[in-house]
């Protein structure tokens, strides 16, 4: 699946991001093939708002379109903010 | 600049909003000098320290010359003899990416570890001694937004014995060696070649492709090993964040986010357009200088020298620089352009303007641009010539010629603004809900089509959200007051020039002979008056300017409002013309000027005729109609000849 389809509090894992330009934009900004990010906001038909540890990082929905994601199965409870531990397990769920 | 200070140059280099400039201003105590760097209009700062220069930089994720800054900020980075690479305790696995940058380039770094406060507050601890030795240069922790706590890296400066550090990767270390030993290259031009500098590559005719992506992912992983080494989350469920952390959550909302968008917006304008523009200004421009400055000025001048002379009118005049220069000068733009600086600047600190960028990236999307393009959109409200440097933040050319566009076409400067809501209130609400239509559906029109039809590509939204702060009232008013001083002070000598100018037309005759010759179009397309003539000739120097004489002549209300929506996309003023050229170079220029020329004619022609052919009660509402058709016609043809979407 591709980031623009996450949900509000999932938590993904960056399959790959097919665009090379995008790719080391965003591996200057902490996003890398790999890497595990919350998707902690979508606004409707606009940009999705992703997060890595403290950093809030927002993506036009036609970038997002382009990043390759694969959920990682967490409870997906009702929690706002998924804190991401040292050993990248998605863990302290509200 | 002298030789010995040359020699100790200290550049401060750090992603945006990790305090830099706090960390300057601690060190230096005053902006010594606030320049352009030559050749670009790169904002430089010099103060001095200790004998040395200190210099700060704009904010940048890297050296790659992805921008011009990034180019500018390398330069100086390469002649520095020591640079202090500031870094947010808060968000280290961004920031240390451009550390790690500088550490495999082979400067002398010193890591000022800021906002370790913010990073104690959302319980997360850092590790110094670790982050030290995992990188291999100094790390010192600082406060400086509160322009304390600085003592340590102040120590530490004096010291002078800044080791290179050894710590670079093993790979990015035989890719530098092989570079060097094949093509000849330094170690520090190496290093950009693997960048990605496309220029470096070829003077050395290094043809192979230089995989700047896997380059990237083996510094991301090291810098992403760092962190997990020396940071440590606390947060637990029960920990609360602080409240900023909360209402930037908030903020982001959809549900929140927008309504709150509404607000700000509604607030900026009851603040800029109805409390300044219309009591403020009303009152500066209206009593004290119309009643009380004016009058005087005259009577003083009129003693010594007979105000129908050629230089009484050269400076008591209609356009004379000591009347009508100094009370537009004084009386209009200073409360004007410092109440904008002033919100403006407020809602920069606050951290709310990429907020906005991203609520709006999907409606600026169907004028080709992206949510940021909203910042010198709205920063063009204030002044469009600023507004014009500002696009720079947008990353193609093609996003950069649109929001230039437009800003130079539909967008009205606070100044100019100042005149449209004085002219529109005397004329009530229903001439001003129609004029926002009119505007607005020309400014969504062609942006529209220049976003179908342009050349290029439209970079995507990808942006990292500052914490919301607190502003600092002292660096707001700072902050506010350098950009009034600076705009103040070119707008000043423009004004002179041009009411010189016109003065001069007027005795010499030549404004008679411009009037007459533009009759054909002032009188026969746009039905107005052949005075009309100065106000477009004054809206040549300045829009402002323009509208400002247009004020001054009395003719009917529809009329007026003709004039009104020919001069709001009447030709951007001289300043920003010289902007456009220096942005997007001559020809670029000399497409945009020219078209913004016939379509402000064409505009207010049809207006007018149209005004002529429907007349009556109902005219307002008929031609709300037509331009809501118009523009639906534009957006469905665009729709159908929708370019394939295409990224980079």
């Amino acid at each position: 699946m591709n980031l623009d389809k996450a949900k509000k509090g999932q938590v993904v894992k960056v399959t790959n991001i097919d665009n090379k330009n995008i790719r080391t934009k965003a591996i200057r900004l902490g996003i890398s093939e790999g890497e595990m990010i919350t998707c902690c906001q979508v606004i409707p038909a606009g940009p999705v708002i992703v997060c890595k540890r403290r950093q809030q990082i927002a993506l036009g929905r036609g970038l997002a379109k382009k990043i390759g994601v694969e959920p990682v199965p967490v409870p997906l409870r009702q929690c706002e903010k998924c804190v991401l531990s040292e050993n990248n397990n998605a863990t302290a769920c509200k | 600049m002298s030789n010995q200070a040359c020699n100790n140059k200290i550049v401060l280099i750090g992603n945006p909003n990790v305090g830099k400039s706090a960390i300057f201003t601690a060190l230096t105590g005053e902006y010594r000098e606030i320049s352009n760097f030559p050749g670009t209009t790169v904002k430089i700062s010099e103060g001095e320290w200790n004998a040395s220069v200190v210099v700060d930089t704009p904010g940048v994720y890297g050296l790659s010359g992805m921008s011009q800054e990034e180019y500018v900020i390398r330069d100086l980075v390469l002649n520095a003899s020591l640079v202090i690479n500031v870094v947010n305790a808060v968000n280290l696995e961004r920031d240390l990416f451009l550390t790690r940058q500088l550490i495999d380039a082979g400067v002398p770094v010193v890591v000022a570890l800021n906002c370790i406060d913010e990073a104690e507050k959302l319980n997360l601890e850092i590790d110094t001694a670790v982050l030290q030795e995992s990188l291999g240069v100094p790390v010192i922790s600082t406060v400086a937004i509160e322009y304390k706590e600085v003592n340590e890296l102040k120590e530490k400066l004096l010291d002078k014995n800044f080791n290179l550090s050894n710590c670079i990767n093993e790979y990015i270390n035989k890719e530098i060696k092989s570079l060097m030993e094949n093509y000849g290259a330094s170690r520090q031009e190496a290093l950009f070649i693997l960048d990605g500098n496309k220029d470096l590559a070829s003077s050395y005719k290094i043809n192979d492709e230089i995989k700047k992506d896997t380059f990237y992912q083996i510094r991301r992983n090291e810098v992403n090993e760092i962190v997990n080494n020396s940071v440590q989350d606390k947060k637990t469920s029960l920990v609360k964040d602080p409240l900023g952390a909360r209402i930037g959550e908030w903020l982001l909302n959809p549900l929140i986010g927008f309504p709150v968008l509404i607000i700000v917006l509604w607030g900026l304008y009851e603040i800029m357009g109805v409390l300044i523009a219309q009591k403020i200004v009303g009152f500066t421009e209206g009593v004290v200088m119309g009643q009380y400055y004016e009058p005087a000025i005259r009577t003083l001048i009129g003693n010594y020298i007979d105000p129908a002379s050629a230089i009484g009118t050269l400076l008591v005049g209609q356009f004379g620089v000591l009347t009508m220069t100094v009370t537009y000068v004084i009386g209009l733009l200073l409360p004007l352009v410092l109440g904008f600086f002033l919100v403006l600047s407020l809602l920069e600190d606050l951290g709310y303007l990429p907020r906005m960028a991203i609520m709006l990236d999907r409606a600026t999307s169907y004028l080709g641009l992206n949510g940021q393009a909203i910042i010198p959109l709205v920063l063009g409200f204030g002044c469009v010539t600023m507004a014009c440097i500002t696009t720079r933040i947008l990353e193609s050319q093609r996003e950069r010629r649109i929001a230039i566009f437009l800003l130079a076409l539909a967008v009205p400067c606070s100044a100019q603004m100042a005149f449209i809501t004085a002219i529109l209130a005397s004329m009530g609400p229903k001439y001003l809900i129609f004029y926002i239509i009119i505007i607005f559906s020309i400014l969504l029109g062609v942006g529209t089509l220049l976003g179908r039809f342009l050349p290029g590509y439209t970079s995507p939204l990808m942006i990292d959200l500052p914490a919301l702060r607190l502003p600092r009232v002292e660096n707001v008013l700072k902050k506010t007051w350098d950009r009034t001083y600076d705009f103040l002070k070119e707008a000043a000598y423009i004004f002179i020039g041009g009411a010189l100018l016109l003065s001069l037309f007027k005795i010499t005759g030549l404004l008679e002979a411009i009037q007459v010759i533009m009759q054909p179009v002032t009188v026969g397309w746009l039905g107005l008056p052949k005075e009309s003539a100065n106000a477009f000739l004054m809206g040549f120097i300045r829009r402002d300017f323009g509208t400002a004489g247009m004020m001054s002549l009395s003719m009917p209300m529809l009329q007026q409002f003709v004039a009104l929506v020919t001069l709001t996309l009447f030709v951007p003023c001289i300043a920003t013309t010289m902007v456009i050229i220096k942005e997007l170079g001559w020809k670029d220029a000399f497409v945009i000027w020219p078209s913004i020329f016939l379509i402000a004619f064409t505009a207010g022609g049809i207006l007018n005729k149209l005004l002529e052919i429907f007349q009556g009660p109902w005219i307002l509402f008929l031609m709300v109609i037509i331009v809501v058709f118009t523009l639906m016609l534009i957006l469905a043809i665009s729709r159908i000849w929708k370019q394939s979407e295409s990224y980079l």
